[in-house]
């Protein structure tokens, strides 16, 4: 459904994608991970002909994005990372405006718009003004507005930005059921958990570039053998961290704000000679948790930074 | 069929939005019957006849407008036999001189005068009059208050809907329109004094029709203002990126967006056409064709300077930067201030860079009862002025 061979891009001096190859099957629900500022909005930005790559080409169920533009878009469904939407028109009228800037006819498009405001959960208040809703209601009509044309490969920037935990859930049920009916998504997030919950197959991006690509077994069977210890502590000293790192089976050792994250071989057998360690530098110990595999590991294994930093 | 959808959005978004209908349609509409009726007489050919006077003139002003009212009222051509200018060097000097019975009337006026007109703020000219010659000195006084009170008026109005539009700074609708109305009214009440001739033709234009004309070329200029915040506003609510990711190509959107602007300039054009010469008698000449062939012109050169303005500004602070500033001096060069018909050579030639020149000469002309053969130029000026706007503005967006 989606290629991308060798993408790049350039803002003056700053590369902010580097090479970025990929492909997405029909029907995936791929996830596009990493912090903030990693590269996800431009991929995607290119992916929809927002952007011009200086290097590479995006092909869209074998359409190039930028000898076929108009084709392309017809394809294609953004739902973009702010809500792109009208305040001073209702719910129905912004869904009409959309959905016939994709060629439906008005008819057409009332009849879709209706079936979208029920999907989205706002069919009461399809005629209030959008500038009276609140953040998750207006996202959830911002993704109505994407799907009015019934998108091929439906494209979701951090569709869950700064709304309420239950508008969250509500959109990630929506993105499960729009692929069960077979629609592609692309779905980029730095939620991790997000992105682990809804996606079969992820990319991990870190400035610019891909640094992790996989299903999610195969990308936490990296970590096999290696899982964390958080240790919190009163303080952390240098001392400390070279004392740990010398205990057989630790791998890594990285500072936080409270304390610090030990990846190690079977660390639950390590845990008295971390504490031994602690008490060795006068540090007191807080506490001591042993964390199972996920992508949050890897990413902080490969980086050595949290997504979220 | 896109472009339409646009523009059609863009229309009902103008006409829900009372604050715009006030300011563009009603606005122009109220100032028109209150300048026109209170300054009748003036461009009417009808001068009263008074004795030769003697003017001590103290202009501290560095600015156009108080040598405008020197050279181009006190000394126009019309006034210029019956009125001998002495210039004095200070204002006690012209003063003194008026006590030393050397100057019937004495007119001071004062430091930064054009300044505080642009700004929208009252300024002062002083009128000290020999009591002995009291007719001469009341004729010249309400001469003097007269032009004052027109550069008054209108660059307090224009002031309120720029900074509305550009709503550079907050303010109150409620409060400043009863303010201004005020003033319309104490010149609404003020006596119409004779002050420049009329303009050439078969017959000469009354001061309803000059300012009919002059506010309609006027207001339709903040159609610049209007469309290009259009623009820019999509692109900061991240609706223009979205609509370039629909299946449309940039150029339909950026027609649509053109389009709508046109359509509520003509909707203007035609509102205020129909009720100034229903509800005020202005008679806009005896061809309607050609009002209307002007009309869809202008509408269509402004609609195009606006896309120019969008794609020169990155924000809406840019636009009202730059397109504040351009409207106030197109209007007072263009002659929507102060008649065209006492501007000197020299401005004038500077007033025919300006659109609002080139809808509001025509459109006296067709008042006057012009052949078509005459409005071929302009209109090949303003749609030049739209067309080439609309391309390098189209341009420019496209590639941004």
């Amino acid at each position: 459904m989606l290629q991308i061979t060798d993408l790049s891009k350039s803002f003056g001096n700053r590369m902010a994608v580097k090479g970025v190859s990929f492909h997405v099957k029909r029907g995936e629900l791929f996830g596009l991970l990493g912090p903030n500022g990693a590269g996800k909005s431009t991929v995607i930005s290119m992916i929809c002909g927002l952007l011009q790559p200086d290097q590479g080409d995006v092909l869209v169920d074998g359409l190039s994005v930028q000898k076929q533009p108009v084709k392309v878009k017809e394809k294609i469904g953004v739902v973009p990372q702010d809500i792109a939407l009208y305040g001073d028109m209702s719910a129905l009228d912004n869904l009409l405006f959309w959905g016939q800037m994709y060629g439906l006819s008005r008819k057409n498009a009332l009849k879709k718009a209706e079936d979208v405001l029920e999907v989205v959960g706002l069919a009461d208040r399809k005629k209030e003004k959008l500038a009276g809703f609140s953040g998750g209601m207006k996202r959830r009509i911002n993704i109505g507005a994407a799907i009015m044309h019934e998108p091929e490969l439906l494209i979701m920037d951090e569709p869950t930005v700064g709304i309420d935990p239950q508008s969250r859930n509500h959109i990630l049920e929506m993105v499960k059921s729009f692929n069960a009916k077979g629609v592609t998504v692309i779905y980029t997030s730095h939620y991790m958990e997000e992105v682990e919950y809804l996606c079969s197959r992820i990319a991990i991006m870190d400035e610019g570039e891909i640094i992790a690509l996989g299903t999610k077994e195969e990308l936490v069977s990296r970590l096999i053998g290696v899982s964390s210890m958080e240790l919190k502590v009163d303080r952390v000293s240098e001392t400390l961290v070279e004392d740990i790192k010398k205990i057989p089976g630790v791998t890594q050792v990285t500072r936080e704000e409270e304390g610090l994250t030990i990846f190690a071989e079977n660390p639950k057998e390590r845990l008295g000679d971390v504490v031994l360690a602690a008490k060795g530098q006068g540090v007191a110990v807080t506490s001591l948790e042993v964390k199972e595999p996920n992508l949050e590991t890897l990413f902080l294994t490969i980086t050595g930074r949290k997504l979220r930093d | 069929m896109k472009m339409w959808l646009i523009a059609w959005k863009d229309i009902r978004h103008y006409l829900a939005d009372k604050k715009t209908l006030l300011l563009m349609l009603l606005m122009p509409v109220i100032l028109t019957a209150i300048l026109g009726s209170a300054l009748k007489g003036i461009m009417n050919g009808e001068a009263q006849s008074f004795p030769e006077t003697t003017v001590a003139v103290s202009n501290e002003d560095t600015g156009t407008i108080g040598k405008m009212l020197v050279d181009d009222v006190l000394q126009s051509e019309s006034l210029k036999e019956k009125i001998h200018v002495k210039t004095a060097s200070s204002a006690v000097e012209a003063e003194k001189w008026v006590k030393e019975k050397a100057a019937d009337v004495a007119v001071i006026i004062p430091a930064r005068y054009s300044h505080t007109a642009e700004e929208g703020e009252k300024g002062k000219i002083r009128v000290v009059i020999d009591e002995t010659k009291s007719t001469r000195g009341m004729i010249v006084e309400s001469i003097v208050t007269s032009f004052a009170s027109r550069v008054d008026v209108v660059g307090r109005t224009l002031q309120m809907v720029l900074s509305d539009i550009g709503a550079t700074q907050p303010m109150s609708m409620e409060t400043i329109v009863p303010e201004v109305m005020k003033d319309i009214e104490r010149i609404a009440n003020d006596p119409g004094t004779e002050v420049t001739g009329g303009a050439a033709g078969k017959k000469a234009a009354t001061a309803m029709q000059y300012y009919a004309a002059a506010m309609l070329a006027m207001f339709l200029l903040f159609n610049l203002i209007q469309g290009a915040k259009s623009i820019l506003d999509e692109q900061s609510q991240d609706t223009l990126p979205r609509l370039w990711t629909t299946p449309t190509s940039k150029g339909s959107i950026i027609l649509g967006k053109f389009f709508g602007v046109l359509a509520f300039a003509l909707t203007q054009f035609l509102i205020f056409v129909v009720a100034t010469h229903y509800m005020f008698g202005v008679d806009w000449g005896n061809n309607p064709l050609q009002v209307a062939v002007l009309g869809i012109i202008y509408s269509f050169a402004v609609s195009g300077m606006s896309i120019l303005l969008a794609s020169l500004s990155r924000r809406e602070q840019d636009v009202d930067t730059i397109g504040v500033m351009g409207i106030q001096v197109m209007a007072i060069i263009g002659g929507s201030m102060v008649p065209l018909a006492i501007f000197p050579d020299a401005m004038l030639y500077i007033s025919k860079l300006t659109p609002n020149y080139w809808a509001l000469n025509p459109l006296l002309d067709i008042m006057m009862g012009v052949e078509w053969q005459a409005l071929l130029l302009p209109n090949l000026i303003l749609f030049a002025f739209g067309a080439i706007s609309l391309v390098v503005g189209t341009w420019r967006l496209r590639a941004r």
